[in-house]
């Protein structure tokens, strides 16, 4: 609530005064929207964009950590590439010494974002290093819902923790000795209180595989406070508990970064991008960021991976060959929004889906696709709904936000299988080895990753499960004898559910309707091709098998 | 017939009971881009209307001696439904209806003139209200589908249509006495001014400023504050 009461007459003047000082805050420069500049808007908050940047102090040897330098090598990314170079501390000193305060800095933007008056902010632009300046702020959602507090683990948890093990085959990871190790994983939370001390993720601390930790709203390393959503996620990646496995990348490195001021609902974006370059400079190989922007800043219809500053930060990582995860969000129950929020958007961003347990079909708050350009999104699903590390114990918790580190864990372990791969093969393999691949649909993607695919023969996959032919005006559907290859869908319905995929696909590879039908004990369906135009085709998937047919 | 009937209620209680059948369920059926995103209504949108709750306080000094007030217990509440028609991207405006209920508690003293000169233990005049307002908005910041930041200003106007006076006393022998007057002759029917908001999303920082009088003229009785300022909840989406 808001103070507004002093005795006597003052309380009128208590809101004058706010008029006033809000008014004089809020030169904003409204106008023209631009999209390569969409991080516009708050109070004392601006970018301050430079010139210049100077390359003959920089030694990429000195300024990023050795893994950083490793993981470049690698994959052949450029040790010297300008938005590299650090901003000019000069230009920083020089801000700093007319009294603006600096939060963060870009080398991406060669941008310092400051705490101004507008005044003094706008009088910026006449120093002659600077050459733009631009107000700025942004809302955070993480994209959790549902967090519910439990003692510990009861029955009916392990059912839940059984699926979590199970749907993406996980347990195949550990069978065959990897654990994510040798790659270095960053993740971007509101807070990871417990996460040093919670009995699920000790290990982390005793082996010393948190690298290193930043709060970026507080510019402290501390990060071990505020909120337990982080410790949550870290279990999804890495967590152990007397019942098994949490996360199966128990292995990997850590890179925690504070980047959100609130668990629900506030924070700016600087910290993510600041947190992106840190990563970078850190060596991180993959980031996972459980959070997106929603309408606070933009319109559903601006979800098209070029518009938000976030998208365009998470694509600048990519091209830096970090793998980015990001969860689809939790808008799809949100009838004025549906789709994936922003950065999830970017083309370069695994974008993760929630299933829901035990259905394994896309969670009601789950974002769908595509994006407003038409591409596919979400690129992968994951169970929404986990087992946890809560603040000492255990909780259940659902959401995008614990979909989406399970699958940079996933990605941790097969990047481990497979060290010369970059980033963007890691991409393709994940979606490779999603259960529906190579069919796909806007509220799945292409189904939830399966690590049998990198330890079985992927021949299996392909066996006809269906025939499918043209009868007259409609399509009929014969389901083979019911032998589910392993690894053709997750598990976590316990076989009870018996999935059949369609689609109607457009001449022009858009989908124009996609349906999942449970044939429960059906073993032939029939397809009405009555209002089907000539030209589109029919695509079906059941059990592991993709066939379709171009309607005559 | 008899059979037929037989067989028709066998077959309705086979269904009832659930009896497995040999059939498939449609358990999502999607239509991609055919949700209309701008359907002209959101928070950001041309129309957007949501209802509110304002809590606040009566301030100012009032007209003439006679007329002070305990601040700290005299109070307004009010709720009411908002429309806001936005024009471009910083202007917006719109009308609301509301009910409030506003209570000035006299200071009991020597110079009391409200509604009287009696001194009393206690006592307010309570103004029950149903009014509507118009108001024209100016948003700051760019924004995506959401209210964001805003400085509004208006007009309201409103029917007194429930007023009542309360007196709490102590007898001499201790027993307590409450009075409760209501349609006293010297209150003003209907009642207008001007009001002012200063927002962020739900947030809101109120203010009223009453031009017409509460007490008719001829009555003697000075006018109290015309100030109200308080903070309101605009009960929409985060």
């Amino acid at each position: 609530m808001l103070p507004f009461y002093k005795k006597s007459g003052a309380p009128f003047s208590s809101l004058l005064l706010c008029v006033v000082l809000i008014f004089t805050a809020s030169a904003d420069g409204e106008g023209q929207y631009d999209p390569l500049h969409a991080f516009t808007v708050d109070k004392n908050g601006f970018w301050v964009f430079f010139t210049d940047k100077c390359a003959e102090d920089f030694d990429p040897y000195l300024f990023f950590d050795e893994k950083a330098i490793e993981r470049r090598e690698r994959q052949g990314i450029c040790l010297y590439h300008p938005d590299d170079i650090p901003v000019r501390q000069e230009y920083i000193d020089s801000l700093g010494s007319i009294g603006l305060r600096i939060s963060t800095s870009s080398r991406w933007l060669n941008a310092v974002h400051v705490y101004s008056s507008p005044s003094l902010a706008w009088s910026l632009e006449e120093i002659g290093f600077v050459s733009e300046v631009r107000p700025a702020v942004f809302r955070l959602v993480p994209a959790s819902v549902y967090p519910a507090a439990s003692p510990g683990i009861n029955p009916s948890d392990t059912a839940l923790l059984k699926a979590q093990q199970a749907h993406m085959q996980s347990g195949l990871f550990a069978d065959n000795g990897i654990d994510g190790s040798g790659v270095r994983i960053a993740v971007f939370d509101a807070g990871f209180r417990g996460t040093n001390s919670h009995a699920s993720l000790r290990h982390l601390v005793r082996n010393g595989q948190i690298v290193d930790t930043w709060d970026f709203h507080r510019q402290r390393p501390n990060v071990y406070s505020n909120s337990t959503h982080g410790t949550m996620v870290m279990s999804a990646i890495a967590g152990k508990s007397d019942l098994g496995l949490l996360g199966p990348a128990t292995g990997a490195e850590f890179l925690l970064a504070r980047t959100e001021i609130f668990r629900e609902p506030l924070a700016e974006e600087q910290y993510w991008l600041a947190a992106a370059e840190w990563a970078d400079k850190m060596g991180a190989d993959i980031i996972n960021s459980s959070l997106g922007y929603v309408f606070h800043r933009y319109f559903p219809e601006q979800m098209d991976g070029k518009t938000s500053l976030i998208s365009r930060a998470a694509s600048m990582a990519a091209s830096r060959g970090i793998l980015v995860v990001n969860a689809a969000g939790n808008m799809g129950n949100n009838d004025q929004w549906r789709i994936i929020v922003t950065p999830a958007d970017a083309d370069s961003v695994l974008s993760v889906g929630a299933l829901a347990y035990p259905s394994m079909l896309r969670a009601d708050y789950s974002s769908v696709g595509p994006t407003t350009d038409g591409r596919l999104k979400p690129n992968v699903t994951a169970l929404g709904s986990v087992l946890a590390a809560g603040r000492r114990r255990f909780t259940t918790a659902s959401g995008t936000s614990f979909a989406s580190p399970q699958v940079a864990a996933f990605a941790a372990c097969i990047w481990q299988m497979n060290p010369s791969w970059d980033n963007m093969q890691v991409f393709r393999a994940v979606e490779r080895s999603s259960h529906l691949f190579p069919y796909y649909d806007y509220a799945h993607g292409y189904g939830t990753p399966q690590a049998s695919y990198f330890f079985s023969d992927p021949a299996m996959f392909s066996a006809p499960t269906f025939d499918l032919y043209q009868q007259n005006d409609s399509l009929r559907v014969l389901i083979r004898e019911r032998i589910v290859p392993y690894g053709a869908e997750p598990v976590g319905n316990e076989g009870k559910n018996e999935y059949l995929y369609y689609q109607i696909k457009n001449p022009d590879g858009s989908i124009h309707k996609y349906f999942v039908v449970d044939l429960e004990e059906a073993n032939k369906i029939r397809i009405g091709t009555d209002e089907l135009a000539e030209g589109q085709q029919v695509v079906l998937h059941y059990r592991g098998y993709t066939s379709g047919l171009e309607i005559e | 017939m008899r059979i037929l009937l037989i067989s028709a209620f066998i077959f309705t209680l086979l269904a009832a009971a659930g009896v497995p059948g040999r059939s498939q369920t449609v358990i999502i059926s999607e239509k991609p881009g055919s949700h209309n995103w701008d359907n002209g209504y959101g928070m950001n949108r041309k129309h957007y209307s949501h209802s509110w709750l304002s809590f606040g306080f009566v301030a100012g000094s009032p007209d003439s001696p006679g007329a002070d007030i305990s601040y700290w217990r005299s109070r307004n509440i009010s709720y009411g439904y908002r429309y806001k028609r936005k024009y471009s991207e910083v202007f917006s405006g719109g009308f609301e209806l509301m009910a409030s209920r506003t209570a000035f508690h006299p200071e009991q003293d020597q110079y009391k003139m409200v509604p009287d000169t009696v001194v009393n233990d206690r006592e307010k005049l309570v103004f029950v209200q149903a009014g509507a307002g118009a108001y024209q908005r100016v948003n700051f910041g760019q924004r995506g589908d959401h209210i964001g930041r805003f400085f509004d200003i208006g007009v309201y106007g409103g029917w007194n249509f429930h007023v009542r006076h309360i007196t709490h006393n102590r007898e001499e022998g201790g027993e307590r006495l409450r009075t409760r007057r209501t349609r006293m002759d010297y209150p003003e029917t209907f009642e207008y001014g001007l009001l002012a908001r200063l927002g962020s999303g739900n947030l809101v920082l109120r203010g009223t400023y009453r031009m017409s009088d509460l007490f008719k003229t001829g009555t003697g009785i000075p006018e109290l504050p015309r100030f109200t300022v308080g903070a309101e909840i605009g009960l929409h989406p985060f």
